[in-house]
């Protein structure tokens, strides 16, 4: 096939893959984020029970 | 309130993506193995298929950006504006790639990367300017002013799509070539097919890429929103 059009076509190729590779950054960054929040929740449902355990233990 | 999420926008992604992959699959076996070779040009225009497709669908998302801007101006609805900044920035890409696909094209066929004599080219130039300042804009401000100044900004710069689109055929274009004019298409039934398939996968890409921002959008405000409220609870 002509070089030029290997060329052209390539570069499309190239945006699309490129894009995929930007989504799928920003997909991690969002899967880090959830889970710190979702780590922030337990460490404080933990740090809320802990006292009322800790109340039964002492009656 | 409902505990249950929409998972709508997540089902049509999914529909519009496979649809548009079987598509581009398609047109480019189309393009490749069966429409018939150009008897001026030879194999160098089959460039032509992706790239006055995604020529067109860029000037299609700068329209979209359009109406979305006027519609935030009506409605003042956040939603129109998003919808509004990523079609331009989706246009903006395309463009981007237009100017690359027919500098490779133009090298090809006129021996030139480029001509600036050419009305075309030119205004197609000032097209993707015009849109990149539009981010340059939006930076400079914030909420709602943000908001506002970019719809206007949307608005005003779709001014400049007809220009380029009409200014081939205005001013008599020397070098680039008019395929779509008032007899219709300047090429056999076997080219036109396949552009079309070509260029509805093209609009498919669009799509696909306008509800992947939208979703990641959505996803992103909804941590923000929870992220928020985990800082004001502590």
């Amino acid at each position: 096939m002509n070089e030029y059009v290997t060329a052209a076509y390539g570069v499309i190729l190239f945006a699309l893959l490129l894009y995929v590779v930007v989504v799928g950054m920003r997909s991690a960054r969002l899967a880090r984020e959830a889970e710190l929040l979702a780590r922030l929740v337990e460490r404080e449902e933990a740090e809320r029970d802990e006292p009322a355990r800790t109340g039964l233990a002492a009656r | 309130m409902s505990s249950t999420t929409d998972a709508r926008p997540a089902r049509r992604l999914a529909v519009t993506g496979v649809v548009t992959g079987a598509l581009l699959a398609l047109s480019v076996y189309g393009v490749f193995f069966v429409a018939p070779e150009d008897a001026d040009q030879g194999i160098i225009q089959k460039i032509f298929y992706f790239h006055v497709a995604i020529a067109m669908v860029a000037l299609l998302a700068f329209l979209v950006a359009a109406i979305e801007g006027i519609r935030y101006l009506r409605d003042r609805d956040p939603r129109h504006d998003e919808v509004s900044c990523i079609c331009v920035g989706i246009g903006l890409a395309f463009s981007v790639l237009v100017v690359i696909t027919g500098s490779i094209w133009a090298k090809a066929s006129w021996g030139t990367w480029w001509v600036w004599t050419d009305p075309r080219l030119v205004t197609f130039v000032i097209v993707l300017l015009l849109y990149a300042a539009y981010f340059v804009l939006r930076s400079s401000a914030d909420g709602e002013r943000q908001a506002r100044y970019s719809a206007i900004y949307s608005v005003a710069a779709f001014a400049s799509v007809p220009l380029s689109f009409y200014s081939v055929r205005v001013a008599r274009s020397f070098v680039h070539p008019v395929v779509f004019n008032q007899d219709g298409a300047n090429m056999p039934d076997s080219m036109l097919a396949w552009f079309v398939v070509g260029q509805i996968a093209m609009i498919g890409v669009f799509l696909t890429i306008l509800q992947l921002e939208l979703i990641q959008r959505r996803a992103d405000r909804a941590l923000r929103r929870v992220k928020a409220r985990l800082e004001a609870a502590a």
